[in-house]
């Protein structure tokens, strides 16, 4: 905790401490110079702040301040009479000092003053504002976050010009010392819901927070869950659609995703182009989207169960083709499907982690010669293949609900293997008690179709007009519970 | 807060109630119908002084060791008939394994129970939801069966509907699903609705849901009613409303997931209770529960037995409830 230690008000002693604090290290900046006739240092931190701005904003007004009686004289006159930047917080230990250098700021100290001035004048490279890499959408903004907290901070701004929205800013990491932004609109959150977050947050005590997933388990119950009661997005557009209903979002710096509380499970089949479509269409979707989970998830499963229990479920010309194709294929039906899944979990793991240049290497051989190969040597069906292709895409449709839907296929394939449709039905039990046992802060993963809300139907099991939504009022505290 | 809607109470008693029926063995008749009319007249009628016991404040929690100790024996009692209704029903569904005797019937109870075991852990609120969607999921395949069975029903199967020659057994028989007061008077307790509102939909919805089921069974096997050992099975069986496709296998899938939901709400009724009997006893509480329900459908006894030990059970329970309860109108502290 020797970072807490007051700045010290003789100057050569201070930069002693910076130094002994920064452990003497290379991009820690410290420049000498007379400001009003008094000996200061500016303090600042290498690659972090934009040499122009520091240029016009500070160096300049500060070589033109008259002389000063002493340093609080000059402080004062700086605060009064030179506006070096907008964003001016007070210093009055180290560990600000550098907390505000490592984020950009210019700190100026002063011989005989134990306290410090700091200027926001950052200028670090950042990724530009781009098209989100992993939520598709036609229609709607092509932007979507980047790493930087107060750039995302913008981009929500930007869209909501209402004072009601407000953005607390707080840091979090003993270490990473990570800027965490809560946003909400004051006029829709539930006083509870912000309550309970800042306490969840205030029990954050890491070292680091790199990604969302360091804090999600912190908003979440402890208890085994299989779907997340926290949702993320990296679209600006969507986080402003879901602040308006009445969640709140955290925005972690470094992190170009943006972590939503409450999240429902019918989120996962939203998307924004539902509201630019007519709604009979973003119905159709809608609907196509719910059985692309169904089919994801059951289809192997059942497709399993089938073949080797209930046989009877099929017509007889289906059968025979099933027969036919699975008569001279070595391996038993299960294993065929277990190979061919875990073939498709192993690719699409070695796409996302290869670098692209070998990437379309890789899809040649996994799509063309193995899939090609592994159905003409006979090691695998065809009828199996389509239905497992069919079962993938239909997990695509969802991408939000990959992680489960993979874990998902796998565990009901199994109890389909084991004990048919009775082993399916079972687990399928469980699995649904646990997702409405699934919520966060009193939300209901399930809502609104358990507990039921005839309200919250409308953009769920249909999407009503748009002139109808305008009056519908709608904030996620009805689904309380 | 643990508290579930009266539409969640509902569906919670009503998954228990409708698996029972599904599992039928034997002949519908007259006299069964008389026996569930009359089930539900008495039980509602027993029920009268709990609920005005409830208006006034009072909840089932504080009902004494030894009431308690009679309800958790009337719940797993209940949870056992489950069971056997699993084992019997399974042989005309066809549910891998369950040939092979008691090592079957022993995996398949397991099969439930794992699954049990983690449903009641997550507490009456979860099992309440999912119960509402377990439900809607059941009566749509009920729609479905009775859409397709009232297109192959023959009037004149109502005539040839007849008693099954033991009018005691049938009339037991209805009496003996007409209502579970031990689970209903566990589960009123985490009621948020009015106690009476509550009872008057889940009766009101079992009345009309049981109607729709005894008519399409006695229209579609009326007939051959004397011959057929699961009645409600074989009606779904015979209407089925495709060509090839049979209809055995959505029958099946509803009959797992009503078995699961039913032992499951008779487990986390007998464990409510168990912690006001024993509350150090926590570790192992549900998989015990479970365990003893299954021995005890592994006593061989037979059907007439089993109604008339629940019906027994329906009738006693609230009345030593009421007399342990001094005056139960009078809220205890």
């Amino acid at each position: 905790m020797d970072n807490y230690i007051k700045i010290l008000p003789e100057l050569n002693e201070s930069i002693s401490k910076i130094k002994e604090i920064s452990g003497n290290s290379s991009d820690v900046l410290i420049n000498r110079f007379l400001a009003g006739g008094i000996e200061c240092a500016l303090i600042c931190c290498e690659g972090m702040f934009s040499s122009q701005t520091m240029g016009k904003l500070v160096f300049d007004p500060v070589t033109k301040i008259p002389v000063q009686k002493n340093s609080y004289e000059l402080f004062r006159y700086i605060q009064k009479n030179t506006l070096f930047s907008a964003d001016r917080p007070a210093v009055s230990d180290y560990n600000t000092l550098f907390r505000l250098i490592n984020s950009g700021f210019a700190v100026i100290i002063a011989d005989g003053i134990n306290s410090a001035l700091a200027f926001g004048i950052q200028g670090y490279a950042v990724r530009s504002v781009q098209e989100p890499s992993g939520e598709g959408n036609i229609m709607g903004s092509h932007e979507g976050f980047t790493e930087t907290v107060r750039t995302n901070m913008s981009l929500i701004r930007r869209r909501i010009k209402s004072p009601d929205l407000v953005m607390k800013l707080i840091v979090k990491g003993t270490k990473s010392h990570t800027d965490i932004c809560i946003c909400y609109m004051k006029d829709r959150v539930p006083p509870q819901l912000l309550e309970d977050i800042e306490k969840s947050l205030d029990n954050i005590k890491l070292e680091s927070i790199l990604s969302t997933g360091y804090i999600r388990p912190f908003l979440e119950k402890k208890h085994f869950e299989f779907f997340n009661s926290t949702g993320t997005t990296e679209r600006p557009d969507v986080l402003c659609a879901k602040l308006i209903e009445g969640r709140i979002a955290i925005l972690i710096d470094g992190v170009p995703f943006a972590v939503t509380v409450p999240k429902l499970l019918c989120e996962s089949f939203q998307t924004l182009d539902d509201y630019a479509v007519k709604p009979y269409y973003a119905v159709f979707v809608r609907w196509l989207k719910y059985l692309a989970f169904i089919t994801a998830v059951f289809l192997p499963a059942v497709y399993i169960a089938i073949i080797m229990y209930h046989p009877e479920l099929l017509n007889s010309t289906l059968l025979i083709l099933l027969a036919e194709a699975e008569k001279d294929a070595p391996l038993s039906v299960v294993t065929e499907a277990l190979f061919v899944l875990i073939m498709y979990e192993i690719i699409r793991e070695a796409g996302v982690r290869i670098p692209k240049p070998t990437g379309g290497a890789v899809s040649i051989i996994s799509g063309l010669i193995i899939g090609d190969a592994a159905v003409k040597s006979g090691l695998v069906s065809t009828p199996l293949l389509t239905i497992m292709v069919l079962a993938v895409l239909g997990g695509l449709a969802v991408p939000d609900l990959n992680p489960q839907i993979t874990v998902l296929r796998f565990l009901f394939l199994i109890s389909g293997a084991v004990f048919g449709l009775f082993g399916i039905s079972v687990f399928a039990c469980a699995v649904l008690v646990n997702v409405c046992a699934t919520e966060t802060y009193g939300f209901p993963y399930t809502a609104p179709v358990s507990p039921f809300k005839m309200k919250g139907l409308e953009d769920t099991v249909f999407r009503i007009n748009i002139p109808e939504m305008q009056n519908r009022g709608f904030t996620v505290e009805e689904y309380h519970e | 807060m643990n508290k579930i809607s009266k539409e969640q109470f509902t569906a919670v008693l009503l998954i228990s109630d409708i698996f029972a029926m599904l599992c039928i063995k034997g002949s519908i008749s007259a006299f069964t119908s008389v026996g569930f009319i009359t089930g539900i007249i008495f039980s509602f009628a027993l029920l009268i002084p709990f609920i005005r016991y409830c208006q006034k404040g009072g909840t089932f929690g504080k009902c004494g060791k030894f009431t308690a100790f009679l309800y958790l024996c009337y719940i797993i009692f209940s949870g056992s008939n489950i069971f056997s209704m699993i084992w019997n029903t399974s042989e005309v569904i066809y549910i891998p394994y369950e040939n092979n005797g008691l090592y079957g019937k022993i995996l398949i109870s397991a099969v439930i129970a794992v699954s049990c075991i983690y449903i009641s852990s997550c507490g009456i609120k979860a099992l309440a939801r999912s119960a509402v969607i377990a439900m809607s999921f059941g009566t749509l395949c009920i729609i479905i069966v009775t859409v397709s069975a009232l297109m192959k029903s023959e009037w004149n199967n109502f005539a040839l509907a007849e008693n099954s020659g033991n009018l005691y057994a049938d009339f037991i028989k209805g009496c003996a699903w007409s209502c579970n007061i031990g689970v209903l008077m566990v589960f009123s307790e985490s009621l948020q609705d009015d106690i009476t509102d509550s009872l008057f939909f889940y009766f009101t919805f079992k009345v009309l849901l049981f109607t729709v089921i005894l008519l399409v069974t006695v229209l579609v096997s009326g007939g051959i009613m004397k011959v057929t050992d699961f009645p409600v099975v074989t009606s779904a069986q015979i209407s089925q409303p495709f060509s090839v496709q049979r209809i055995d296998s959505l029958f099946l899938i509803v009959f797992s997931v009503f078995a699961v939901f039913s032992v499951a709400v008779q487990t986390s009724s007998a464990i409510n209770i168990l912690k006001e009997i024993f509350p150090n006893f926590v570790k192992f509480r549900n998989s015990a529960v479970l365990a003893v329900m299954i021995l005890t459908a592994l006593v061989p006894f037979d059907d007439t037995f089993r109604f008339s030990a629940n019906v027994i059970f329906m009738f006693t329970a609230p009345v030593v409830y009421f007399l342990k309860n001094k005056n139960p109108l009078t809220v205890r502290g």
